[in-house]
C-alpha cells in the first residue's frame, strides 16, 4: 500500500506495545493515548531508534525492520522526519544550520537553498540567523518542522506537537500546523494525549491504551461510536460544524455560537469541552453569550463527575460534579438551559 | 551566598572555627606575597635557570594535556557510551591517579617504562629507547596525573547531555561519525576546554610522579615546581619568584574556569 503499514511487537521490562497501524499517504493520523499507553515507544520503532521483537515495518513497500527476514534499517538511513515533543533543535546551530543539517548529512543538493525554501514557506526565513534559544515556542517547532522536512523525509512523525507549547499559544499554533501538514504528500502520524489534536488535526484516529489498539477509524467515526469509555471521555469534546461570519458562527442546524475570534470567517470548527458548559434551571442572567434551551436526554456519573447528554440544538455533552447532579436533580425528560462563554470555546477554519 | 537569612540562622560558635580555616588557607598565601622579592622580581625571573625552567614547564604541560586530549577524550566518550568501557574496573584505574601519592606514580612509571619494565624493557631492547629522566618522561609523569581530570569531566558532560539529540540527528541522516562531529562534540566542548584546563593546572604543578621517574636535571627534567625546590636552599627569592609565577597562574585558572562553570550550568 501507499504509506505506512507497521506491525509491531516489542516489550521493554514488563510493559509490552503490540500494534497494527495503517497510515495512509496525504493523511494525518493521530494516535491518540494517555502516558505510559506506547506512544513514544511506538515513535521510537518508526524512527529506527529501537529494534520491533517481532513484526513488520513498511512505507511505501520498503521494508524497514522485519527480524524475520533480518532487515533492519537503522535511523539514519529511515528517512523518517521526526519532530520531537520540545523539539530539540541543535542548541550550539543557527536556525539555518539546523535546517541545512539533514540535507547535508543526507549529501543532497544545495543544501542551503533547501533550507531557506524550507523556513521561507513555514514563515520563518527571518529567524535564519538566531540560535534556538531565541526562538519563542511557536517559532521552534516550525523550525523543527522545517528541520525535519527539508530532510526530504517518507514519512512525518510528530511526537506531542502541542505539549511544550504555552496554553495561551496553542489555538493559534495548532491552526498554523494544520495548514503546514497539509502540504505533506506523505503519512503524517501525530502522537498525542490530547483529544483536541487528534480532533483538530488529524483525519484518522488510532487509540492505544496499555499498549495495544483499542480502537481506529476517521476521526469523526471513533468521536461518534467510541468503543471504550476511555475514547468516549478522551473524545467527549463536542464539535460543531459552522460558518463564522464576525465572531458569530452558524451551525447547520441553525444554532448560532459567539466565538472568540473575529477575525475568522467560513467553514468553523468549535470545540466545546463538556467542562466550559454550564446548565441552569431558569434562563440565566450573566455574562455568557451562548445560552441555549436545552432538555436532558441521559445522565451518566462516574465516581464524583457526571456526563450530561443533552438535546437542543446544539446536542452537547455537558460534564458536572456529582453534587450538581444532585443539586439540579438531572433526570431525563428535564428541561434546562446551558450556558457557555465564548471565551471557553476554540473555533478552528475547516478550509483543509 | 542566597542571602543573609541562611547565615543567621546558622550557630555563631561555627564562626571562629570558620576563620582559623580562613586564617590556615590565607597565610601561607600572605606570608608568600609580603616575603616576595618584588623589587628584584625580573631579573629573578629572567635569570636563565629560571626562563629554562619556564620554558620547560610549559612545553611539557602543553605536551601532555595534548597527550591526555588526543586519549583522554575518546576513553571518556566509551565510558559513557558502551557498556564494558563504564565498568567498574575502567573508571576505577581512571580515578586512580587522582589519589595515588605522585611519587608511588613515578614509581609505578619506572616499573612500566623503566629499563627493565614491562613495557620499557623491550623498548630499549628492540628500539634502543630509554624513558627515564628525558623531557619525554616528564611528559608521561605529567599526562598520567593530569589525565584523570580531563576524562571524568568529559565523561560527566557526556552523561548529563541530552542523548536525544544524537537521536534527533540520527533522524536526519546523520552517519554516526556525523552525529559525533557535529552534535555530541559541540556539545561537550565546553567542557573539554573546562577539563583541559583543569588537566594542564595539575600537570603543570606535578612534582613527585615527575621526580621520581624524570629526575631533576636542568634544561631536561627541571620543571617549574622542581626548579623552586632546587633553588629552595640556595637561592630562595628565585623560589619565591617562582613560586609566585605559580600563583598568578593557578589564580588565572581558577577565575577561567569559575565563567566555565557557569556557562555550563546555563545550559
Amino acid at each position: 500500500m501507499n504509506g505506512l503499514s507497521a506491525r509491531i511487537d516489542v516489550s521493554r521490562g514488563d510493559f509490552r506495545l503490540h500494534v497494527d497501524i495503517v497510515a495512509a499517504a496525504g493523511r494525518i493520523t493521530a494516535v491518540l493515548g494517555p502516558n505510559g499507553s506506547g506512544k513514544t515507544t511506538l515513535l521510537h520503532t518508526l524512527a529506527g531508534l529501537q529494534p520491533v521483537d517481532a513484526g513488520r515495518i513498511e512505507i511505501s513497500g520498503r521494508v524497514l525492520d522485519d527480524p524475520a527476514e533480518s532487515v533492519f534499517v537503522p535511523a539514519e538511513h529511515r528517512r523518517t522526519g521526526l519532530v520531537f515533543q520540545d523539539f530539540l533543535l541543535f542548541p550550539h546551530l543557527s536556525v539555518q544550520a539546523n535546517v541545512e543539517f539533514g540535507p547535508r548529512s543526507l549529501g543532497l543538493p544545495e543544501p542551503a537553498r533547501r533550507a531557506t525554501e524550507w523556513l521561507d514557506r513555514l514563515d520563518v526565513a527571518d529567524l535564519a540567523e538566531r540560535r534556538p534559544s531565541a526562538l519563542s515556542g511557536g517559532q521552534a517547532q516550525r523550525v523543527a518542522l522545517a528541520r525535519a522536512l527539508a530532510a526530504d523525509p517518507d514519512m512525518l512523525l510528530l511526537d506531542e506537537p502541542m505539549a511544550a507549547l504555552d496554553a495561551s499559544t496553542r489555538v493559534e499554533v495548532r491552526r498554523e500546523l494544520r495548514r503546514h501538514l497539509r502540504e505533506f504528500t506523505g503519512p503524517t502520524l501525530l502522537v498525542t494525549h490530547d483529544p483536541l489534536d487528534a480532533l483538530v488535526l488529524a483525519d484518522d484516529v488510532v487509540v492505544l491504551e496499555s499498549g495495544r489498539v483499542s480502537q481506529s477509524g476517521t476521526t469523526d467515526d471513533v468521536g461518534r461510536r467510541p468503543a471504550t469509555s476511555y475514547v468516549a471521555t478522551l473524545m467527549g469534546a463536542n464539535l460543531l460544524h459552522a460558518i463564522a461570519v464576525d465572531g458569530l458562527a452558524t451551525c447547520t442546524d441553525g444554532t448560532t455560537v459567539a466565538i472568540p475570534d473575529r477575525a475568522l470567517r467560513g467553514e468553523v470548527i468549535v470545540v466545546i469541552r463538556p467542562e466550559a458548559i454550564v446548565l441552569h434551571r431558569t434562563p440565566p442572567e450573566g455574562s455568557a453569550r451562548n445560552v441555549w434551551p436545552v432538555r436532558v436526554v441521559d445522565v451518566e456519573t462516574h465516581l464524583d463527575r457526571s456526563l450530561v447528554q443533552v438535546a437542543g440544538p446544539p446536542d452537547l455533552a455537558v460534564a458536572v460534579t456529582a453534587a450538581s447532579t444532585r443539586d439540579l436533580g438531572l433526570a431525563p425528560g428535564m428541561q434546562l438551559w446551558a450556558s457557555a462563554k465564548a471565551l471557553d470555546l476554540d473555533a478552528y477554519p475547516r478550509s483543509d | 551566598m542566597t542571602g543573609k537569612r541562611r547565615t543567621e540562622s546558622t550557630p555563631w560558635y561555627l564562626v571562629v572555627p570558620g576563620v582559623v580555616a580562613i586564617a590556615f588557607l590565607g597565610l601561607p598565601l600572605l606570608g608568600l606575597l609580603l616575603i616576595a622579592p618584588w623589587g628584584d622580581l625580573l631579573p629573578e625571573l629572567t635569570s636563565e635557570e629560571a626562563l629554562q625552567a619556564l620554558r620547560l614547564s610549559l612545553i611539557t604541560s602543553l605536551s601532555a594535556t595534548g597527550l591526555a586530549l588526543v586519549v583522554g577524550v575518546p576513553l571518556a566518550v566509551l565510558m559513557s557510551r558502551t557498556r564494558w568501557f563504564a565498568g567498574p574496573w575502567v573508571r576505577a584505574l581512571v580515578t586512580l591517579p587522582l589519589v595515588l601519592p605522585p611519587v608511588v606514580g613515578g614509581v609505578a612509571l619506572l616499573a612500566a617504562f623503566g629499563r627493565n619494565g614491562i613495557a620499557g624493557g623491550p623498548l630499549y631492547e628492540l628500539a634502543g629507547v630509554q624513558l627515564p629522566f628525558t623531557t619525554l618522561a616528564v611528559v608521561i609523569a605529567e599526562a598520567f596525573v593530569a589525565m584523570p581530570f580531563l576524562v571524568i569531566t568529559v565523561d560527566g558532560a557526556l552523561r548529563s547531555a541530552d542523548r536525544r539529540l544524537e537521536q534527533a540527528a540520527a533522524t536526519l541522516g546523520a552517519s554516526r561519525w556525523t552525529v559525533f562531529r557535529r552534535v555530541t562534540l559541540p556539545l561537550i566542548a565546553p567542557s573539554i576546554a573546562a577539563g583541559a584546563v583543569l588537566a594542564w593546572a595539575r600537570a603543570l604543578g606535578e612534582f613527585g610522579a615527575t621526580l621520581t621517574f624524570a629526575g631533576s636535571f636542568p634544561g631536561v627534567t627541571r620543571t617549574l615546581p622542581l626548579a623552586i625546590y632546587a633553588a629552595l636552599d640556595v637561592q630562595r627569592s628565585q623560589a619565591i619568584a617562582l613560586s609566585l609565577v605559580l600563583v598568578i597562574v593557578s589564580a588565572v585558572i581558577l577565575v577561567s574556569l569559575r565563567g566555565q562553570f557557569l556557562a555550563g550550568m546555563r545550559r
